[in-house]
This record gives structure tokens, C-alpha cells and sequence, in this order.
């Protein structure tokens, strides 16, 4: 039974990867858009170098935020638009699976283009990575795992709702204040060279908030993909 | 209403748009929860037992349930693994008469999604075959078909259940009725 | 007993008093029979603003500014307790779909729960701190599932009463923290010269807040009552659990100045007209949740599907 289901996340995150890969023009429009989102928070923001090597952290993760919240309606695009979905629950996939899956691969596309958008973001801010670049990417990594378990799980819920293009966001957004709160800070942190070691305990916090979503998320998961 | 349908049965479903043949197909393949009343499958509650009964049954319907940016067999590549099922995909495509064609979905037709949303919904070999419309969007050719593979799963012991607006193509498979109106079985007119 | 508390026991005997006799009653449920708490409610409440206004002595440092603190604090912690309320009716409306495996949950949650208890009395430190909390809390997980259960089997209980419940509790706490939030701004302006302080303890209230609303127009998005009733309580759940997450996370983010509202640091005379507040707002908001839970309940009779006449013979 594990065994199959472990199979079937596997299966699930491939497919949905494989699709990404036929259609590149979503992870890079994906991309594009949380650059053009990083752009606009340099505007928005003083423009002497100190506050906007600053910011830079915050940067990173709003951007990438807001993507994720296209990127996820999109991840269900693909199976509600010949309802692929209902077909996965009755063939029967179990449901962890479905949500595993889809999760591990929008962990995956989240991660990609953080990892691509963060020497942008060190170029155009002018923010040197001074800390470890290895735990930087635990940072993009983690960070990604916390934007799509909580995200794969919302996104379900507000694509079969009425007004979901507002839903999503409104759910979503209070309930990764933490990962936001800690990806960017230990982001930031790193690209001042985090002197005093302080990235460590955001990554731990990071991890905690992937493990309680990730844990509890794909437990209800089962409970809210059944149609009636 | 109350019908029972014996394995190797043929059971045709008519009646107009809203009588309710799709949500009755629906429950009987698991996809909804019955509000009121319940079915079986071999004294096992189809509804309260899915995970048991989900494995034997299929649904074909118009929600073709395939992802468009993968090719035919692509699709069907993965719903036989998720599945655990036989992939044996030029088999199962030069079934239901397609080529092995690389292209996404996208660029399908309709009458050829029809046919492999067929394909998909056969991977499984199930007990139970649902057919909701099976006959729309085809050709003539493609309904031959569809009824050549009915009767053939119908001959390996496979119970069919036939939603349709078309009785004469369903009758060369079904040899009993069930007519519908507004969620009622009343008699053929 | 501390003075103040009195007004609390009075308050919960009414309570307990007017449902019983409510349930009680032959000839069914009488209406609106939580009008007795809301009456005592009211009462408390003019009592104890009142007090807070004119008779509490005046803070030593922020003189009658503080007085906003007798609307403030109790808004705070009874918009925590009517979050507490939608999640702990939000875990029952879930659970009382699978009546079956209440006493098992019960009993596989109170054991380890009476462990963890026993196992914190002999630790010290951060460890018997967590020993304690996760105690706790399987201990209460096992109370409200054998009161669950009870209720399942001799009062009709159903998941719908507990999701309308959880429905109006959410509202309450909601109107209640935007409250506290308003006034938590009222009482930067003066005390620390800004209109919004990013207090740990504001912002993760504000989020909390801005989770539940989400939880809320999610309840109001979905069409079917059943799906809603999964869905909503399953992200009010998860909005619950994530608020000690969001605490920890903001408090680490910045901590610029610690008011400690607490007991503690207030004198005897301002913790009685506080404690008196807070009773007032619980047992309003208790009179809240119930007319919105009535509410909620005369919906979901409209929404019922009507009951189909028997089946004709089939041809």
C-alpha cells in the first residue's frame, strides 16, 4: 500500500513535470513575470544602494510569491480542463499521492526559478551573496517546499470555487507569512554574510513550517479532493 | 427507481437532456454521492466501499480526463502506471483505430479524443463499462467502433451500462432499457 | 477566589441553566433561549466599561490612555477564544462524520496525553515545557472527542450543528479582532507617537485575523452545503494551527518594545475591571455565536433539498 503509494506521488510529480516540460513557455513566463515583480519592488523602494541591497531579500521571495499563486491555478489548469482530476481520484490514485505529487513538482518549478531569478536579483540590487551559497539554496529549496504544500493544497480548494482568482491569494498569502517572513530574511541575511549565524534558526523555522504543512496538507488532502 | 444488472449485461439509458442519465452514471461510477438510495456491486456498497469498487469500474464520458500537453500515448502511458494496469499501447490505440502519433492532445480532433478518451477508459479492463454518449462526436466509422468494442467486452463477461441519445446504434449492444424522465424510470415510448 | 471571577461563575451557572432548561423542556427546544446570557452580558458589559472609565484608578504611566485597554485586552483574548471555539467545532464537524472512531481517538489520544503529563512532572526546563503543552493538548483532543461522542449518541449532535457553530464563531472572532486591531491602533498613537506598532503580538493578530476572513468568504464561495461544510472547517483547522507558526515568526522578525498587558503588571483594582470586561465580551460574544449560529441553521433548512415522494413502480 505505501509502496504503491510512493510510486504514484512519484508518478503524479513526473507527469506534471513532463507537462511543464512540453509547454517551457509557463516556467519561463513564470519567470518573467516575478523578474518584472522584482523590478517593480526596486521602484518602489529607495533606489540608494543601501536600502535596495536591503530589500533585496524581500525581493526575491514577493516575487516569487505572487508567482507561485499563477503558477499553482496553473498546476490545476492542466487537470481541470478535461477534468483529468475527478479522473485520478476514481481511477483510483490515492490521494496523498495526488497531492505529494503535484506538490513535489511545484516545489520543483518554484525552486527553478528562484534559483534563476537570485542572480538577478544579486545584479540588480547589488547584493553579493557574502554568506554560504549552499545554504542559500537549502533556503530556495525549503522556501519553494513551503509556498507549494499550503499552495497545491488552496489552489485545489479556490479552482472549484466561485471568485477563486481572488480566493487564492487571500488564503494563501496570511498562511505563509512565516515561510515569507523566514525565506526572506535568511535570503537577506546570507547576502549581507550573516555575521552573526542567524540563518541557521530561519532555516529551522523554515523547516518546522514545511513539516506542519507538509504533514497536515497531505493528511486533508484526501477530505477535500472527493467531489460529492 | 430500482434496476439490477446481471454481469455480462447490456443495459441501455435513454431520456432527454436533464433526465438524469449522466448523474446516474456518475453515481454508479463513484464520481458523486448519491443523495438519496444506493447501488451495489456484487453486495458491495459502490459509494461507502469505493477505494474496493473503483478498480472494476470505468467511466467514458465527455470529460475526457486527459492532459493536453502530452501525446496520445503519452496519456495513456501514464494513466496505465498510475494505474498499475498493462500499458500494451499500440494495442490499445490500433483499438480504438489510431495511429501512434506524437502530438499533443491539443492538436486532436474531436472525433479522435473521443477515441482515445475510449482507449484511456478501456486501460483498466473493468467489470463494470460505463458509457455516457459514447456515440457523440464520431463518425459513422467511429461508431461501428465503439459498438464492435462493446460487444466484444460484452462477450468476455464485461457489464455495460449505455447512456444515449441514439437507441438503434445502442441496441445492436444493450438488450435491455431504461428509459428516463426527470430522474425517473417510466416506460419506453 | 479572586474577586471578579464571581461575575464569570454567575455568568456560566445562566448559561448552563438556560440551555438545560431549553433542551429540557417538554414539548421541544424553546427559542431564543439565549437571550438570558446576552441580557447578563449586556449588563456586565455597561458594569464594567463603566468601571474601566470612571472608577478603575489611572495608569501610572499612560494615565487614562490606558482606560482603552478595558475594550482592547478583553477583545484580544476573546477573539483568541472564538478562534478556539471554530476550530475546536471545526475538528467535531469532521469528526462526527466518523462518529465510529471517536472513543478510539479518545482513548489513543488520552493515553500518551496522561503520559506526556507524568513525563513533564519529572522533566525540567524547555522539555517539560513541551512535555506539558503536547500533554495538554492530547488530553483536551481526547475530552472533546468522548464530549463528542456523548453528544453524537444522546443529544443528536451532527456535523452540521458543529459547522454552523464553527461558522459563527469564525464571524465573531473576526469582528472582535478587527476590533482589537482598530483599537490596538487607537492606543500606538498616543503611547508610541505611530498609528500601527509592528508589534509581534499585533502583526501575528492581523494575519490571524486576515486568515480567518479568508476561511470565511471560502465559506461564502462554495455552492454545495456539504462540500462547504468539508472544505471550510478543514481550512479554518489549518488557519488555527498556523497562528503559534505566524506568532513565533513575527516575534522573531522584530521585537521593538514589549507591553506586557497581562495581569501582572497592572494593579489589584485595574485586573478586577479587566477580568469583569472580559467576562462581559465572552459571554457576549457566547450570545453572538449563538444568534449567528441560529441564523446559520435557518440557511442550511432553506438550502435542504425537499424530501422526494416515494418511487413510482418501474415498466
Amino acid at each position: 500500500m505505501i509502496a504503491r503509494i510512493i510510486k504514484q506521488t512519484f508518478q503524479v510529480a513526473y507527469k506534471d513535470l513532463l507537462i511543464e516540460w512540453r509547454s517551457p513557455q509557463r516556467v519561463s513566463g513564470l519567470f518573467f513575470f516575478a523578474l518584472v515583480l522584482v523590478i517593480l519592488v526596486a521602484f518602489t523602494a529607495d533606489a540608494s544602494p543601501g536600502v535596495l541591497k536591503k530589500t533585496a531579500g524581500g525581493a526575491l521571495w514577493l516575487g516569487l510569491l505572487l508567482a507561485s499563486a499563477r503558477s499553482l491555478d496553473l498546476s490545476y489548469a492542466i487537470e481541470t480542463d478535461n477534468d483529468a482530476l475527478s479522473g485520478m481520484v476514481r481511477w483510483p490514485v490515492h490521494p496523498a499521492a495526488m497531492f505529494y505529487g503535484k506538490a513535489l513538482a511545484n516545489t520543483a518549478v518554484l525552486t527553478l526559478v528562484g534559483m534563476a531569478l537570485t542572480p538577478m536579483v544579486v545584479v540588480m540590487y547589488n547584493a553579493p551573496v557574502q554568506g554560504s551559497w549552499l545554504q542559500l539554496a537549502a533556503v530556495l529549496v525549503l522556501g519553494g517546499a513551503a509556498l507549494a504544500a499550503p499552495g497545491t493544497f488552496y489552489a485545489l480548494l479556490t479552482t472549484r470555487a466561485r471568485a477563486s482568482s481572488v480566493l487564492l491569494p487571500l488564503l494563501l498569502f496570511p498562511l505563509v507569512v512565516p515561510a515569507l517572513v523566514a525565506a526572506s530574511r535568511a535570503t537577506a541575511l546570507l547576502m549581507d554574510g550573516d555575521a552573526m549565524g542567524e540563518a541557521g534558526s530561519w532555516l529551522s523555522l523554515l523547516l518546522a513550517f514545511d513539516l506542519l504543512h507538509w504533514s497536515l496538507d497531505g493528511l486533508f488532502f484526501g477530505l477535500i479532493v472527493e467531489e460529492r | 427507481m430500482s434496476f439490477t444488472v446481471e454481469r455480462g449485461d447490456a443495459l441501455m439509458l435513454t431520456g432527454a437532456n436533464g433526465s438524469g442519465k449522466t448523474t446516474l452514471l456518475r453515481c454508479l461510477a463513484t464520481a458523486l454521492k448519491p443523495d438519496h438510495g444506493r447501488a451495489t456491486w456484487e453486495g458491495v456498497d459502490l459509494w461507502t466501499d469505493r477505494a474496493a469498487c473503483r478498480p472494476k469500474l470505468s467511466l467514458y464520458s465527455h470529460a475526457s480526463a486527459l492532459w493536453e500537453d502530452l501525446s496520445g500515448p503519452e496519456n495513456l502511458r501514464i494513466w496505465a502506471q498510475l494505474g498499475g494496469y498493462a500499458p500494451n499501447i499500440e494495442a490499445r490505440l490500433d483499438e480504438v483505430g489510431l495511429e501512434l502519433r506524437h502530438e499533443p492532445v491539443r492538436t486532436y480532433s474531436a472525433g479522435m479524443r473521443r477515441r482515445l478518451a475510449l482507449a484511456r477508459s478501456l486501460l483498466k479492463e473493468p467489470e463494470l463499462l460505463l458509457l455516457d454518449e459514447p456515440f457523440a462526436a464520431l463518425d459513422p466509422d467511429g461508431r461501428a467502433l465503439v459498438v464492435d468494442i462493446a460487444n466484444k467486452r460484452r462477450a468476455s463477461g464485461t457489464t455495460l451500462i449505455i447512456a444515449t441519445h441514439l437507441p438503434d446504434e445502442a441496441a445492436a449492444v444493450c438488450d435491455k432499457r431504461i428509459h428516463l424522465e426527470a430522474g425517473r424510470a417510466v416506460a419506453v415510448p | 477566589m479572586p474577586a471578579g471571577y464571581i461575575f464569570g461563575v454567575v455568568g456560566l451557572f445562566i448559561f448552563a441553566l438556560t440551555a438545560l432548561a431549553a433542551t429540557l423542556r417538554p414539548g421541544g427546544v424553546r427559542a431564543n433561549w439565549e437571550h438570558g446570557i446576552g441580557l447578563y452580558a449586556l449588563g456586565l458589559l455597561v458594569y464594567g466599561q463603566y468601571g474601566g472609565l470612571y472608577l478603575a484608578p489611572p495608569d501610572t504611566w499612560m494615565a487614562d490612555v490606558a482606560r482603552i485597554l478595558y475594550v482592547h485586552v478583553p477583545a484580544a483574548w476573546i477573539s483568541m477564544v472564538a478562534f478556539t471555539w471554530a476550530f475546536a467545532a471545526a475538528f467535531g464537524a469532521l469528526m462526527l462524520e466518523r462518529p465510529k472512531s471517536l472513543p478510539v481517538l479518545s482513548a489513543a489520544t488520552a493515553v500518551p496525553g496522561i503520559g506526556l503529563i507524568g513525563l513533564a512532572m519529572a522533566l525540567t526546563g524547555v522539555q517539560r515545557g513541551l512535555a506539558a503543552f503536547f500533554g495538554i493538548l492530547l488530553i483536551l483532543t481526547a475530552v472533546e472527542c468522548a464530549l463528542l461522542w456523548i453528544g453524537n449518541r444522546f443529544f443528536n449532535w451532527t456535523s452540521d450543528t458543529l459547522d454552523h457553530i464553527s461558522e459563527a464563531s469564525t464571524e465573531v472572532g473576526v469582528v472582535l479582532g478587527v476590533l482589537l486591531l482598530f483599537l490596538g491602533s487607537v492606543f500606538s498613537r498616543p503611547t508610541f507617537n505611530v498609528y500601527w506598532t509592528w508589534d509581534p503580538r499585533l502583526t501575528a493578530s492581523a494575519v490571524m485575523v486576515l486568515t480567518f476572513v479568508g476561511v470565511s468568504l471560502l465559506r461564502s464561495s462554495v455552492d454545495d452545503p456539504i462540500t462547504r461544510r468539508t472544505w471550510s472547517n478543514v481550512a479554518t483547522i489549518l488557519a488555527y494551527i498556523n497562528i503559534p507558526v505566524t506568532y513565533m515568526s513575527v516575534k522573531w522578525w522584530r521585537t521593538i518594545h514589549q507591553l506586557q498587558s497581562t495581569p501582572d503588571t497592572l494593579s489589584s483594582d485595574m485586573t478586577f475591571w479587566l477580568r469583569l470586561n472580559a467576562w462581559a465580551f465572552l459571554f457576549l460574544s457566547i450570545w453572538f455565536v449563538a444568534r449567528r449560529w441560529r441564523i446559520a441553521r435557518a440557511r442550511a433548512l432553506a438550502e435542504a433539498p425537499p424530501e422526494l415522494p416515494p418511487a413510482p413502480e418501474i415498466p
